[in-house]
């Protein structure tokens, strides 16, 4: 009986002993590998921004905006990619899985050979004599981009572009339908309402303002959800506490209206 | 053993050994005529091997947490103001990969240049241009330093690596020996490396500048130490502007990572990139082991003369199909040598297949000599000389 006691005893110090090691030993940080776009830190009530070398411990909650791509790693070298938009937690970062680039090298080796024999790498080279410039954006003024919509109506407006003769294009994607809408016109602002038709309460859409109908695939969307009625009803205390911090500060109705939705991502 | 096999293993020996000796003269003369010589000059400096990198065949998922590189950018006064910083950092080893070959005018810049780079972990490095050695100016002092030199040979792509060199009586370390070796302190010895770098050794590589951390002017705050580098190895050099620029082609060299593994093409990556390959490789003791010259002519001879009773074989049973047979013969043997190289390298294990290939494929070609020559031997000695082809 004795002797069961001291086995019991060892057992319980070798481990404790393995997770003293194991505690020891864990992640503890990430280090950011690449960044692009203007992610940024929120370390407890303070903002840091994201740069190569940058930690993100425990204690920090990375903040990614739209077409924001952060690349980590942790302390063995494995590589992580967070392309989301949103708000991550140390923990969030851990439960996303490591890239990984070769599942297997027989099945690159041969899908190496039979690009070479069907000729299809050739295609890479083909080369042209020319500069690309892009399209000059038209930048976006309201909603902001992942803006929570707590209304029924909502108004989108841009920047005008200088000597514009013809119709800025209105494009409007529904995200869960994939259904697209575009509208023509030489205003530069547009008013839209929840009509459980072309807009619906508690859906995801995305905009962009183009000057061709049909824009180049990787065109660059803002997003926004509308609110269903309970979210929007929940929504509303925030904006209370929102209205009453400002308006003590002597903001006007407007004013507020306007902050609440650039700065806090609140529309109404 | 029947006769007729005996006569099978007697012919296809000796028709190798002619083949062998055609295939040694051709070499020469296609290595004499190069001036003369498009196809040479198309495949001078091709490796098969180049493409298990070109091709991402083996890229890795991680990134290298031991070394850190550093954009060194153009600007003295930015240079200064890095190795600062890294300083401050007190990473274990930095390796300055620039030579600062004169003074400046702004004194003020230049003397605190000299007094960083006279601390004790770092790094300066020199080049060797022939006989001669381009060093950092006296004023910048003589910190511990090490050649830039990848090898001495006439390649232009860089396969392989020269740790150590004999000049003017006296031995050289490379920049990147000398990096690992203040990295590592005592494992140095453990490894044997002093014995084993005073040959040439194959690049392993790791891959570009983004398979490891790297890091350049906007990333390093003002007012805070960056706590990434401690204990690292920290490469101070030139990593294009803006970093990793493909446009960029100062202190470039051709490595077999160059999506173009043959034809014309520009230098792909930064000398600082393949220091860090190699200092990688050395403080993981991560070596590839290279076939020598004189095992590839074993094998390659082997190769050929199972090739040959295989083509002395199919030659006597078939003799319309023979060439289709042939043909397809070397077809798939020349796929199985290149995945089996693949496949070796894979396993750090350097077999250069072209040599095989070539010889597997002429000796195909070749043995129909031997059969004439055993014909013209036959009708000239009036001997009896048994043969094994019809």
């Amino acid at each position: 009986m004795e002797n069961l006691f001291k086995i019991d005893r060892i057992l319980v110090v070798i481990l404790i002993n393995l997770l003293v090691i194991r505690v020891g030993y864990s992640q503890t940080s990430f280090v950011v590998h690449k960044v692009i776009g203007e992610p940024y830190l929120q370390v407890n009530d303070s903002i840091k921004s994201l740069t190569r070398g940058s930690l993100i411990d425990k204690s920090s909650v990375l903040v990614m905006n739209r077409d924001d791509v952060v690349h980590y790693i942790n302390d063995e070298g494995e590589l992580y990619r967070l392309l989301e938009t949103g708000s991550f937690s140390y923990e969030d970062l851990q439960n996303i899985p490591a890239s990984q680039n070769n599942p297997s090298f027989l099945k690159e080796l041969i899908s190496y050979s039979w690009k070479e024999f069907t000729n299809t790498i050739a295609v890479r080279n083909k080369k042209s004599g020319v500069v690309y410039r892009g399209e000059e954006l038209i930048a976006k003024l309201n909603p902001v981009d992942s803006a929570f919509i707590a209304g029924s109506e909502i108004r989108f407006t841009w920047e005008p572009k200088e000597n514009k003769e013809k119709d800025y294009y209105f494009i409007l994607r529904d995200v869960s339908k994939g259904t697209i809408t575009t509208i023509g016109t030489p205003s530069t602002g547009l008013t839209l309402m929840v009509d459980e038709n072309l807009l619906m309460f508690g859906n995801k859409y995305e905009w962009a303002i183009a000057e061709t109908r049909i824009p180049p695939d990787d065109f660059p969307f803002s997003s926004f959800e509308i609110g269903s009625k309970e979210e929007i009803k929940n929504s509303m205390q925030k904006i209370k506490q929102i209205y009453s911090l400002l308006s003590k500060n002597g903001y006007s109705r407007e004013e507020i209206r306007n902050i609440a939705c650039q700065e806090f991502k609140i529309c109404y | 053993m029947k006769n007729k096999t005996k006569l099978l293993l007697r012919d296809a020996f000796f028709s190798t050994i002619l083949s062998s000796i055609i295939v040694l003269l051709l070499v020469l003369v296609f290595f004499n005529l190069r001036w003369f010589n498009p196809i040479h000059k198309a495949f001078y400096d091709f490796s098969f091997l180049d493409v298990f990198y070109s091709e991402k065949f083996l890229e890795p998922d991680k990134i290298n947490t031991d070394i850190v590189l550093v954009n060194a950018g153009k600007d003295r006064e930015q240079i200064v103001e890095l190795l600062d910083k890294i300083i401050e950092a007190e990473p274990k080893v930095i390796g300055v990969d620039i030579i600062f070959k004169d003074k400046k005018k702004d004194v003020y810049v230049d003397s605190v240049l000299a007094a960083l780079l006279k601390k004790d972990n770092i790094i300066a490095s020199y080049e060797i241009d022939k006989k001669s050695i381009i060093p950092n100016h006296p004023y910048f002092g003589n910190s511990k330093s090490g050649f830039v030199n990848f090898n001495f040979d006439s390649t232009t792509v860089v396969r392989e690596f020269q740790g150590y060199i004999k000049m003017d009586g006296m031995e050289r370390a490379s920049f990147g020996v000398q990096v690992s070796k203040n990295y590592l302190e005592d494992k140095w010895n453990d490894f044997d490396y002093d014995r084993k770098l005073r040959r040439l050794q194959a690049v392993k590589y790791s891959g570009k500048y983004d398979s490891f951390l790297y890091l350049e002017y906007d990333d390093f705050n003002a007012y805070k130490k960056k706590k990434i580098l401690k204990d690292k190895i920290v490469i101070l050099g030139y990593l294009g502007s803006p970093t990793g620029s493909e446009f960029d082609i100062e202190d470039k060299s051709f490595t077999p990572l160059n999506k173009y593994s043959v034809g014309k093409s520009v230098p792909d990556m930064f000398g600082t990139t393949l220091h860090a390959n190699i200092i990688n490789m050395l403080i993981k003791n991560n070596f590839m082991v290279t076939i020598s010259n004189t095992w590839l002519v074993i094998i390659t001879f082997l190769c050929m003369y199972l090739s040959t009773l295989f083509y002395m074989k199919i030659n006597r049973k078939y003799k319309i199909s023979f060439r289709t047979r042939k043909r397809t013969f070397q077809f798939f043997i020349s796929l199985f040598v290149i995945f089996l190289s693949f496949w070796l390298f894979k396993l750090n294990v350097v077999l250069k297949p072209t040599i095989i290939i070539v010889g597997i494929i002429l000796a195909g070609s070749y043995f129909k000599y031997y059969k004439h020559l055993t014909r013209y031997l036959k009708s000239k000695t009036n001997k009896k000389w048994k043969t094994y082809l019809k």
